[in-house]
């Protein structure tokens, strides 16, 4: 049996600008992503297959969403197979529908899924790099501050109060939701 | 079906209960009334497994998650009986009993807003106004995730079903006949949990091949009354009925089977359908939301057949 997640390792805590009903979400079904995608990712909206799917990281123009849900919530999926591939059950419920806020809405955000390996200041711009293969499972949509270049690199963020141990004894970053568009080419 | 005037009662006793401070959980509630009814009477999900009211008791609390959970058990299958000799003994086996969890999502309806003034100048039922298009589309998306569902156990024809191993999708070929429905029909019991379907479910367009059939197909006044009237039947071939006009899910001249609900799985509802309404100056917002939980446990009580 596997190690349980207890729900505040991987997470966002949305200290300003929600919940309310003007607030800005967005829902979607998750792409195909080689990883189990935690709570508090950053992805980004694309058609594939005609059908609207999250997948990680932001490229380009992409708008930033930053999950509420993970790709393993009880809301979110009910794996129907064993490791082995023994059938469990099939879902009806629930649809695999994830959501999340979206850049664009005025938040702040405290977030564990950032690379706590840097140094971060207030005024730092934050991208968050794509990544959808196995490789990718501790990069695709984690925040960052390293080489962030206005108008290149898609921004998601500005830092506000920073990098600190939260009350649940994560390390979380504390940002405020801005986007500015990377290089459209 | 309320005449013209007791609609016009009920339309002032709601505005009336909608403007009085403390009485707008009457006109929630008639609303809320007025939608369940709807509710049960129209989607095909609930009415091929019909959802069973879970309250907070029942729930199943979980190390790693705070959201809803309800564990399943599944019935343990054991070895087969054998015949032996005298003085032998038989095998030992430790029972062990499979379980599966039913995870829980909220279905929600777009968020409406009206100016209460332009409410007034309806002449129909204020309820079915508020609430029509929401139904419809909490019924779209309900029926959805089950055909989707389905469609996951089901794949492919000629393909074993997910969970079972068992062909329970086929072709057949020679379109709709006396011969190949009865041939439709033995698809199910044929797997080795032997279940009988009990109910169909065809689209509306699937369901007029049936007119077609003749007196010997049929059988004496039936098709003289189909004939005469269409098809108003919902039991046939000893298996309920279920038509409906949702060609997008239900593909013309596919035929879906279901063995009867507990033989298939769980639909679970946390959360009836409920009309959240309020009223801010003459501003009135309202959307329809639910919380239901489902899982096929057992995938043999499931089959389709394409009529070629």
């Amino acid at each position: 049996m596997s190690a349980p997640d207890l729900p505040f390792e991987h997470a966002i805590d949305i200290k300003k600008g929600w919940f309310d009903m003007a607030s800005l979400d967005y829902s979607a079904k998750l792409g195909t992503v080689g990883y189990t995608l935690p709570r508090g990712r950053v992805v980004h909206l694309e058609h594939v297959n005609g059908k609207e799917v999250f997948l990680p990281g932001v490229r380009k123009t992409d708008v930033a969403i930053f999950l509420l849900n993970g790709a393993n919530d009880a809301d979110v999926s009910n794996d129907g197979t064993t490791a082995s591939g023994k059938f469990v059950q099939q879902a009806i419920s629930p649809s695999g529908k994830m959501s999340g806020v979206v850049a664009t809405g005025g938040y702040e955000i405290d977030s564990t899924e950032f690379d706590s390996s840097r140094s971060y200041v207030a005024g730092d711009l934050l991208t968050a790099p794509t990544g959808a293969g196995s490789g990718a499972a501790s990069t695709g949509g984690v925040l960052t501050n390293a080489s962030v270049v206005q108008f290149v690199a898609p921004v998601v963020g500005v830092v506000s109060s920073g990098k600190h141990v939260n009350h649940n004894g994560v390390s979380t970053l504390s940002f405020w939701s801005v986007w500015l568009p990377g290089s459209a080419s | 079906m309320p005449t013209q005037q007791e609609i016009q009662l009920l339309n002032e006793t709601l505005f009336e209960q909608l403007d009085t401070p403390g009485m707008q959980k009457q006109a929630v509630d008639a609303v809320n009334d007025f939608t369940r009814t709807k509710m049960r009477e129209d989607g095909f999900y609930r009415r091929i497994m019909p959802p069973l009211t879970i309250t907070n008791d029942e729930l199943d609390r979980q190390v790693d998650t705070d959201k809803p959970v309800k564990v399943v058990d599944k019935e343990p299958d054991s070895p087969a009986a054998v015949s032996i000799p005298f003085a032998t003994l038989p095998v030992n086996f430790y029972i062990r009993g499979p379980r599966y969890r039913v995870m829980f999502d909220r279905i929600v309806s777009p968020r409406a807003v009206k100016d209460v003034d332009e409410l007034r100048t309806y002449v129909m039922d204020i309820r079915q106004v508020l609430s029509d298009n929401m139904i419809k589309d909490m019924l779209a998306e309900e029926d959805g995730k089950f055909m989707a569902a389905i469609n996951a156990v089901l794949p492919t024809a000629g393909a074993p079903a997910v969970g079972s191993g068992e062909v329970q999708y086929e072709e057949i070929y020679g379109g709709i006949t006396r011969e190949t429905l009865v041939d439709a029909l033995k698809i199910m019991p044929r797997t080795a949990s032997h279940f009988e379907v009990e109910t169909c479910l065809v689209n509306n367009l699937t369901i007029k091949e049936l007119l077609k059939f003749g007196r010997d197909e049929m059988g004496g006044d039936f098709s003289q009354d189909i004939i005469k009237n269409g098809w108003a039947e919902t039991n046939f071939l000893n298996c309920r009925w279920i038509v409906t006009i949702k060609t997008g899910l239900v593909p013309t001249d596919s035929l879906f089977m279901f063995a009867s609900p507990k033989f298939i799985g769980k639909n679970y509802e946390l959360e009836p359908t409920t009309m959240y309404i309020r009223r801010e100056a003459y501003m009135l917002e309202y959307f329809a939301y639910e919380t239901t939980g489902g899982s096929f446990g057992h995938t043999n009580g499931l089959a389709r057949v394409d009529f070629k």
